[in-house]
């Protein structure tokens, strides 16, 4: 980890995914697994739960500021646009200024149209 | 209707949350007349690694969203507000972590509905849970919710 601030392209999430993070988030709702379902609500197929992309992010602050030298001690996030199975997303951050050992970061998780699909905000500790 | 034109109000499908969510644990507080749910349930491990290995995470602990999981108290919370869960979105997250636990051990989980307001047929929905282990605040849980009263078919 050189730059804990640079960028990161995240996987793209599979349908197959998103089937599994209903079934284990207890988030079992048609729309984000049943094409037929996601239709029927306007969507144009099955779309990512809101909290998968805010799982996405806090995987984006795990690759930058790993455990254990590092403690999340607030993630928050807002959820700005509908992301859909297969959307190519980067996260980003922007460090505001702290006390000494904590990190205040902006966070934000862009998709390839250059949209702002969720933005938040985290306190990083480093541990020492 | 386009990508990205949706109306971000009809995310939730009631009767299927209310029918499937699986309701783990054991309910300790569920008085009608108040604004607060709680109840206790398992931090299993095999489910933390099973819920790590499909969002990808691959760090230390516990994942930062796992808590997520802990969520019955809000799905009851919109219910016994008369909040039709299709009307729902999630809007907003925040986690605050306090103190990690061990894996194994019983998380006891207690929702409030903290801001409730209506205007212009909006209904905001906020809620505050309480992730405690043996009386030790573990984490604390964020939510908000926009609420829309779609007249007749929520489509």
């Amino acid at each position: 980890m050189n730059d804990p601030l640079a960028p990161m392209k995240m996987p793209v999430f599979e349908k197959g995914q998103l089937r599994e993070y209903a079934a284990i988030s207890a988030d079992d709702n048609l729309i984000h697994y049943d094409e037929a379902t996601a239709q029927q609500f306007g969507f144009s197929g099955v779309i990512v739960h809101g909290m998968l992309s805010m799982a996405a992010m806090g995987n984006y602050l795990e690759a930058r500021f790993p455990r254990p030298q590092y403690k999340i001690a607030n993630f928050s996030v807002r959820f700005r646009k509908i992301v859909y199975p297969g959307d190519a997303l980067e996260c980003s951050a922007t460090e505001k200024p702290s006390e000494p050992g904590t990190y205040a970061l902006a966070l934000s998780l862009k998709n390839d149209r250059g949209e702002v699909v969720c933005d938040g905000s985290a306190l990083v500790q480093s541990v020492v | 209707m386009k990508r990205g034109k949706l109306s971000p109000f009809v995310m939730l499908q009631p009767a299927k949350i209310a029918s499937t969510y699986p309701k783990v644990g054991r309910i300790l507080e569920n008085d009608p007349n108040t604004k607060v749910f709680r109840y206790e349930a398992l931090l299993d491990k095999n489910h933390v690694a099973e819920f790590a290995r499909i969002v990808g995470y691959t760090g230390k602990g516990i994942p930062p969203t796992f808590f997520t999981f802990y969520r019955w108290g809000e799905f009851s919370l919109l219910t016994r507000l008369n909040i039709a869960l299709e009307s729902i979105v999630h809007t907003e997250q925040e986690y605050s972590f306090h103190h990690e636990p061990e894996l194994g051990v019983t998380l006891v989980a207690e929702t409030e509905v903290v801001q409730f307001r209506e205007r212009r047929g909006l209904k905001m929905i906020g809620m505050t849970t309480k992730l405690t282990h043996a009386g030790k605040l573990v984490a604390t849980s964020s939510a908000s919710f926009l609420s829309r009263e779609l007249p007749g078919e929520a489509k």
